[in-house]
């Protein structure tokens, strides 16, 4: 009785699996790939859309809550009890780097001082623009800064007073403070209290879509009107930084 | 058995290229294409 040998190929080959043609193998990688870019691309959705809004609505979370309990100071660092070194919210310290840079994780921010509360509304109706909570503003405008949430800008007056009372927010990740920016008319108003506790009302004047080089907006009396101004700025088109929306607002006398 | 540890190897892979991904290649990306609020200083050197 003899037996033959098996082909060379079949002996090198899982049984049933022929070698498959150069084409069929091209398309196998480009399918592979294809599913590769299909998933980072998903991935990104979930780190821009979620991922990013939680470290950022739990900080707000904790500042707004030291801030009605009077206790900021203690509110440093992040919320989640992480250690985060000497960090804190300490007025009279107006840090405007957050010590993190880019570099700074969502969980590894902290430093920055509260300066104000942001309050939108919307006059005879119950409907609050852009914002449904109150939104806590940061001093400084650095990326860790505006992880956080809102930011003022550091060279620009403080609420309430003469010149422009100018704050930065994202508009899709990081607690997305201004996604609906778009939607604020003239004629709304935007309350903003101050760590002393006082209210000043800004009615908003209007908006413009600008150019990232337009520091104009930033400028004293970006309206020329004289009065003392709130400027808000966010990126725009909305998942783009190529312009960015501004709206300005007056204050009420 | 060795395809246990390929496996292992495989899902070790995967994790590490998602750390790398929510935390140095995402944040560039948001940072210089999708989200800057900041005025005068676009794109990275806003920090």
């Amino acid at each position: 009785m003899t037996t033959e040998a098996p082909p060379r190929q079949a002996a090198s080959q899982p049984p049933g699996r022929a070698r498959r043609p150069w084409g069929a193998r091209l398309l196998a990688v480009a399918g592979w790939t294809l599913i590769a870019a299909g998933s980072v691309v998903a991935l990104y959705v979930v780190y821009a859309m979620f991922f990013t809004d939680l470290a950022t609505e739990r900080e707000q979370r904790a500042l707004l809550e030291a801030w009605e309990a009077g206790e900021l100071d203690e509110a440093a660092g992040p919320a989640d009890g992480e250690a985060s070194g000497d960090e804190g919210l300490v007025p009279d310290d107006p840090t405007l780097d957050g010590g993190g840079g880019a570099e700074a994780s969502a969980g590894e921010v902290g430093g920055a001082e509260a300066v104000a509360l942001l309050e939108f509304h919307r006059p005879g109706s119950d409907e609050r623009p852009v914002a449904a909570s109150t939104l806590v503003v940061i001093g400084g405008v650095t990326v860790a800064d505006l992880q956080r949430g809102p930011g003022h800008y550091p060279d620009t007056a403080m609420p309430g007073e003469d010149g422009n009372f100018a704050v930065a927010g994202h508009r899709v990740t990081y607690g997305r403070p201004f996604f609906r920016l778009d939607e604020i008319e003239p004629g709304d108003e935007i309350h903003v209290i101050d760590r002393a506790g006082e209210r000043f009302v800004y009615e908003v004047a209007s908006s413009e879509v600008v150019s990232p080089h337009d520091g104009w907006v930033l400028g004293e009396d970006p309206l020329e009107t004289g009065r003392p101004t709130l400027t808000l700025t966010t990126c725009h088109p909305r998942f783009s930084a190529a312009e960015r929306l501004v709206t300005f607002a007056e204050l009420r006398p | 058995m060795r395809r246990a540890v390929l496996l292992v190897l495989g899902l070790v892979a995967i994790a590490v290229v998602v750390y790398l991904l929510f935390t140095i290649v995402f944040p560039w990306v948001d940072q210089t294409f999708v989200s800057d609020p900041v005025l005068g200083t676009p794109g990275p050197a806003a920090t």
